[in-house]
């Protein structure tokens, strides 16, 4: 059967269908982009939930360590059997940089009241994984060296690009050497700022997720 | 005839009278449009409460900071002897202590010159005191020694506080409040302490 030409049939024009295609391409781009938004704002919650949990975890365990630790002019150190044999330069193990007055430095130890226990921090910039560990030491009282085991505080997502500790005063800032005439000796209470950026790659690609902490604890236990 | 009747019945519906217009559809569009993008944007940034989250455990490790600030002061005082909130005449009045009276603002003097004798004494404070409702932004200590300013400002309210066994004055709470602002909005963390003058009789 043949179609007779000119009859008008109930199809639609192409003006018709390039106005539907235009409008349903619109409405489809910007479903597509709502919903790719919501999926990388999802992804990027995921790196910052991990980001807050390791860096929360490393900030709590180093602030209670120094909350119940010591940190101990060289002389009055009570946990240095281990170190002034080997290593008479840092028998407080947090090293000084030749001034008792605010060093930043990248290893800290935290002594026990008794001696008997103590906790080091030690930051290697050099290590690319970003290689804070933390060394819990024991001892028994009849033995002079400590047995360390080491835990090390990052993980395989969470980078610590950066971490110093800041302890003042190391030494009394108030002894006669300082202070002329009148000798305070040993009346002076440290605290410790830690200062720290944790890093997390973007497994997307793009920047890296950063975290910069901040914070101080006064020492509770008196030098 | 049923036929013809049937055919006509068919062209009406196969033209537009019962369609919508271009107009129409559009406006359609755009409502729809529109609702999706407002709901997409409540999500995300329903979502983002987890970016806030680290901000606000920023926040809070500064406002501790503020906290052992106070506590630093006061047992520095407790040590050199003098009262627990400092001032006073002297080498500590020059340090300056803290009253309880309005705002402070803390920070963090983590290169204190050395104490020369003769030299004033101030020099050798770790921290920052200063009276009066001027909020610093707390400033941050990179590892390379540079310091930056952070977002986030500070301050701290001391009042007179009442403890059982302790004698009137010889307590007081300690607020610090450190504040940002985060996709427009206002934000706070606040902590607080009781600070006690034990080593008074």
């Amino acid at each position: 059967m043949r179609l007779a030409r000119g009859v008008r049939r109930g199809g639609f024009t192409l003006i018709e269908m390039l106005v539907a295609m235009a409008i349903f391409m619109v409405f489809t781009g910007i479903m597509i982009t709502s919903y790719m938004s919501i999926v990388k704002a999802l992804n990027g919650a995921e790196e910052y939930r991990i980001l807050y949990a390791e860096a929360r975890h490393i900030f709590d365990v180093m602030t209670d360590s120094a909350r119940g630790g010591v940190v101990y002019p060289e002389e009055r150190f009570p946990c240095n059997a281990e170190f002034s044999a080997t290593d008479s330069s840092s028998v407080v193990k947090v090293v000084l940089a030749n001034s008792k007055f605010a060093p930043r430095e990248t290893e800290l130890e935290f002594c026990a009241k008794d001696g008997l226990n103590k906790v080091k921090f030690t930051f290697d910039d050099v290590s690319e994984d970003g290689g804070l560990v933390m060394t819990e030491y024991t001892r028994s009282n009849l033995d002079e060296n400590f047995i360390g085991k080491e835990v090390d505080l990052y993980s395989d997502e969470v980078r610590v690009t950066s971490f110093s500790f800041y302890v003042w005063p190391l030494k009394n800032p108030f002894s006669s050497e300082n202070f002329g005439s009148s000798n305070l000796a040993n009346t002076f209470h440290p605290k410790v700022t830690f200062s720290a950026v944790f890093e997390k790659d973007n497994p997307r690609g793009g920047d890296p997720f950063e975290l910069q902490l901040q914070t101080t604890i006064s020492l509770r236990t008196y030098n | 005839m049923e036929f013809q009747r049937f055919k006509k019945l068919l062209s009406s519906v196969a033209s537009n009278k019962s369609g919508f217009t271009l107009t129409e559809v559009l406006v359609g569009v755009l409502v729809l449009s529109v609702s999706i993008v407002t709901t997409t944007n409540f999500l995300v940034s329903m979502i983002r409460s987890n970016l806030a989250n680290t901000t606000s455990l920023q926040a809070y490790y500064y406002t501790q900071e503020g906290i052992e600030a106070f506590r630093n002061m006061r047992d520095t005082h407790f040590m050199h002897n003098v009262n627990y909130r400092g001032g006073g005449v002297g080498f500590w009045g020059a340090l300056g202590g803290f009253e309880t009276d309005g705002p402070y603002t803390v920070g963090l003097n983590l290169a204190p010159s050395p104490i020369a004798s003769g030299e004033n004494i101030s020099g050798s404070a770790s921290w920052k005191l200063s009276a009066g409702d001027v909020h610093e932004n707390v400033k941050f200590y990179k590892t390379t020694g540079d310091i930056s300013d952070t977002d986030f400002k500070r301050s701290c309210v001391v009042e007179d506080y009442e403890v059982d066994d302790v004698a009137e004055g010889n307590a007081v709470l300690v607020t610090c409040m450190t504040f940002w602002e985060e996709y427009g909005r206002d934000r706070e963390v606040s902590l607080s302490t009781i600070l006690t003058d034990w080593k008074h009789e």
